[in-house]
């Protein structure tokens, strides 16, 4: 069910039109100043919160000196926001140390549910994942602000020549993805190891669910869907370190079968 | 004056040279035997960097897991030298030097296919960008990595170890490297100032383009990848033989992303770049990683960021500038191409058959229905200009008569050589077969030169030679007189990007005839030419349809250039053919008239 919140990062990732590698960075660095946080005695929630915050800071700064100068070169944003992802995770190593930190859950209570018990964290987890993705589909499709959004994306030179501010449309963009991913991090924290590479390896799955899903809300919920429900089945019932094998196997077999993405397959 | 400043830059070129070879020579005799060490190292990494050059900066694919393709040569190695005990440690090391060279030649093969199997699923794709080739190597990278740790006989955690080949010792080794990597960089520089390197950059600069004058641009990109990875598998497998250790870190994410940072500080698409790049950041990080790991760790990925934003091109070409000017005081001139007039024309036989007939072609982009049943026929040795008014399906005419991959209604049949049936014939055997077209708005390769890209389109699809540097390039002399005419001439040497507007146009127009295809398709040549270009223009292209055999169909919006130089002129409107005839048939219709002149009849 982790998997759930690859959607939040799959998401951004598609909307955005810029290729982030440096979203697994902005997750760790969520996590760790929620981390910091709850260890000065803040409470969970607000702690998230604080990562959040951290990690919309860090995007904003990202976007100002690297990401804005990189529009026109989509290969080297590529390039950049991978740099970006080593710089932050050797910042996190100077500042943290190599170590594997522990985080605990918040409420170790178990919820029957389908007659197993079930980690109440988890399903907190769920509806955190579920409310986040109808705040975004929400504005993205109802407010004047999702509108403008949208048209950045279909046609930056248009909109720029109907006196859309082009790049500060994309720059809000890009912090509230940085916001997204350090939220995402920090409340995957109690039920993830957490060290200086965490989440790296779900970047590459995370692309292929946005290759799978295309530009469309609805079709990148349904990726992750089904390649987190494929990892989980998978590492479930086999072997868990081959799981990440068989998300990319599955995707790459899907993006065959769907090349314009799995919610245009009947065009 | 020219011969004479080719000779100082030669001169200077090749005492730097030497400098460095007698530096590299006496390794071993100034340098402590750590150096000596930390050195060896770092050549089989400039060589493995000098691959990943090839392959992405020449080629322009992002290769995010190269190191896949290294490791795999280490493990080749270390497989078929040790034995592996049941828990998985090494128990025996066993081979002679020629079990070592075997170990190394398998590597290349395993890596090259593997890599083939990666680019040939990336690469087929028809919606594939160059992010998609990036993010399945880097999936591989990772994947390789994770399943490394559950195998047994890759030695699991541990790795395999302890299989160095002790023929050889630390001074051996150090020469045997330092070879390894002055053939790799040999090969590279070979390569790529080669005809065949200007296929590599028109791929990187201009798929499409590369595919429209008849190159199978996937299976080439295939194969260079497969190459690259064959590369750095012959590093990975000296590696192994010098170090004797394989484990995953050789496979993952964080060696990938040192190769890549390598290569771009260095200076992507040079071949010395990344080798400076790689030896300097190796040696460096090796001094400092004891005292300051994290903190040098961390200023090399700010490097690297700062270096893709600001100087994208790496350090090497703006330092080699600077060295240029304050060594020589000026550039390079001894390296020009240019043309020469090729075979005058050939026979002419068949004039006034059909070339291309449609009949009934329908086509539609989704709901849009574009064309609705067009029927005409094209003859050879004719020009015929395409008109109409915008919206009638003249370009998609055009696209679709070049691109048999397109789903249509109808049938289109060729009389060429070597092909007869439109449908299903891909843009790069169209064109191969003699069908090219000219876009609307200019599509060149960026980095190359004016007889570069010439060249290139003179090649239309064969092969160029991977050694041969062609200097004088033979061209249709109607190629010649179009440059002379259009003043690309004075430009042969300038790279296609810094042309202005109009000899861009020309430029495209120019490849399109050196390709010197049976059938042209030009859509509006003329565009952005001055009236006096135009003419002159217009001019080539009569006598190439008259005198030497061409078919020209042509999109124009000029009616009186149509009139002077059509042979036939076809009227499309609304997606299907609203008159076809000679030029003053067409002005003298009355339904041409009425639909697309404007011109009321007087009552």
């Amino acid at each position: 069910m982790l998997v759930l919140v690859v959607l939040g990062l799959g998401i951004v990732l598609g909307l955005m039109d810029v290729i982030n590698l440096a979203q697994s960075g902005f997750m760790a660095v969520g996590v760790y100043a929620a981390l910091t946080a709850v260890r000065h005695g803040v409470e969970f929630w607000v702690a998230v919160l604080i990562g959040t915050a951290a990690s919309a800071l860090l995007g904003a700064i990202a976007e100002l000196v690297v990401i804005r100068r990189l529009y026109a070169r989509p290969l080297d944003t590529l390039l950049a926001t991978w740099g970006i992802s080593l710089v932050v995770v050797d910042g996190i190593i100077i500042v943290f140390g190599h170590g594997p930190q522990a985080f605990n859950e918040p409420f170790v209570v178990g919820v029957p549910l389908l007659g197993v018990l079930y980690p109440a964290y988890r399903l907190v987890l769920v509806a955190a994942a579920v409310l986040a993705i109808a705040t975004l589909a929400a504005i993205v499709r109802f407010t004047p602000w999702g509108l403008v959004a949208r048209m950045v994306m279909a046609n930056a030179p248009l909109s720029r020549s109907l006196g859309i501010n082009v790049v500060r449309v994309r720059q809000v963009t890009f912090v509230i993805g940085s916001a997204l991913a350090g939220f995402a991090g920090a409340v995957l924290g109690p039920i993830q190891g957490i060290d200086p590479y965490y989440a790296t390896s779900l970047v590459a799955p995370a692309f292929l669910a946005v290759l799978l899903g295309g530009r469309s809300l609805p079709g990148l919920v349904l990726a992750s869907i089904v390649l987190a429900v494929a990892t989980t089945v998978f590492s479930r019932y086999f072997n868990p370190v081959y799981a990440t094998a068989v998300t990319v196997g599955v995707a790459v077999v899907l993006l065959r079968l769907f090349p314009q993405g799995l919610t245009r397959w009947r065009a | 004056m020219i011969a004479w400043r080719l000779d100082r830059h030669g001169v200077v070129r090749a005492a730097l040279l030497l400098a460095a070879g007698v530096a590299a020579m006496l390794g071993p005799v100034l340098g402590d035997p750590y150096t000596v060490y930390l050195l060896t190292q770092a050549f089989i990494y400039a060589a493995l960097a000098v691959s990943l050059d090839l392959v992405w900066g020449h080629a322009g694919i992002l290769d995010l897991g190269h190191a896949v393709w290294f490791g795999a040569g280490a493990l080749a190695v270390g497989v078929m030298t040790t034995t592996v005990g049941r828990d998985g440690m090494v128990v025996a090391v066993h081979g002679g030097p020629g079990t070592y060279v075997a170990a190394i030649l398998l590597g290349m093969a395993a890596s090259a296919a593997a890599a083939a199997v990666v680019g040939a699923y990336c690469f087929s794709w028809r919606g594939s960008t160059r992010f998609y080739v990036a993010i399945v190597t880097l999936a591989v990278s990772v994947v390789c990595e994770a399943l490394y740790l559950e195998q047994r006989w890759t030695g699991g955690d541990n790795g395999l170890f302890g299989f160095q080949l002790r023929q050889l010792d630390r001074t051996a080794w150090y020469y045997s490297c330092l070879a390894l990597l002055g053939a790799t960089l040999g090969l590279g520089v070979v390569l790529t100032r080669s005809d065949f390197g200007l296929l590599m950059r028109a791929i990187r600069d201009n798929e499409a383009r590369a595919r429209h004058l008849g190159f199978r641009v996937d299976p080439l990109k295939v194969a260079i990848l497969a190459g690259g990875a064959a590369l750095a598998a012959l590093a990975g497998g000296v590696y192994g033989a010098a170090v004797g250790l394989v484990s995953s870190p050789l496979f993952g994410f964080l060696f990938s992303t040192q190769i890549v940072v390598w290569v771009a500080i260095g200076g992507r698409g040079t071949l010395l770049g990344p080798v400076l790049g790689a030896i300097a950041l190796e040696l460096a990080s090796s001094s400092l990683d004891r005292s300051f790991p994290d903190q040098w760790q961390l200023l090399v990925g700010l490097a690297f960021v700062a270096v893709v934003v600001f100087i994208p091109d790496g350090l090497l070409p703006p330092l080699g500038r600077l060295l240029e000017r304050l060594a020589l005081g000026g550039r390079d001139h001894g390296r020009e191409r240019r043309l020469v007039p090729g075979r005058a024309a050939e026979e002419i036989q068949g004039r006034g058959s059909v070339v291309a007939a449609l009949s009934e072609v329908t086509f539609a982009y989704g709901a849009l229905q574009v064309l609705r049943g067009v029927s005409m026929e094209v003859r050879r040795s004719e020009l015929l200009c395409l008109i109409g008014p915008n919206g009638a399906g003249k370009s998609t005419l055009m696209t679709l008569v070049g691109d048999g991959t397109m789903r249509y209604g109808g049938t289109i049949r060729f009389d060429l050589e070597g092909v007869r049936d439109h449908r299903g014939c891909a843009v790069d055997r169209l064109a191969r077969q003699g069908v090219i077209r000219k876009f609307q708005t200019p599509s060149l390769f960026e980095s190359l030169t004016v007889a570069e890209t010439l060249l290139l389109a003179r090649h239309r699809g064969r092969l160029p030679s991977p050694w041969r540097r062609t200097r004088a390039i033979e061209v249709p002399a109607a190629v010649v007189e179009l440059c002379r005419l259009t003043g690309l001439d004075r430009h042969l040497n300038v790279r296609a990007s810094a042309l202005p507007h109009g000899l861009q146009q020309a430029l495209e127009l120019a490849a399109t005839v050196a390709a010197w295809p049976d059938l042209l398709l030009l859509d509006e040549p003329t565009a952005g030419l001055t009236a006096q270009e135009r003419r002159v223009v217009g001019d080539v292209l009569r006598r190439l349809s008259r005198h030497q055999g061409r078919t020209i169909v042509l999109i124009e919006h000029d009616l009186d250039f149509v009139d002077e130089l059509a042979d036939r002129v076809v009227v499309l409107q609304d997606g299907a053919v609203l008159a076809d005839g000679s030029a003053e048939e067409i002005k003298r219709s009355e339904r041409v008239r009425q639909s697309y002149l404007g011109v009321s009849t007087p009552p």
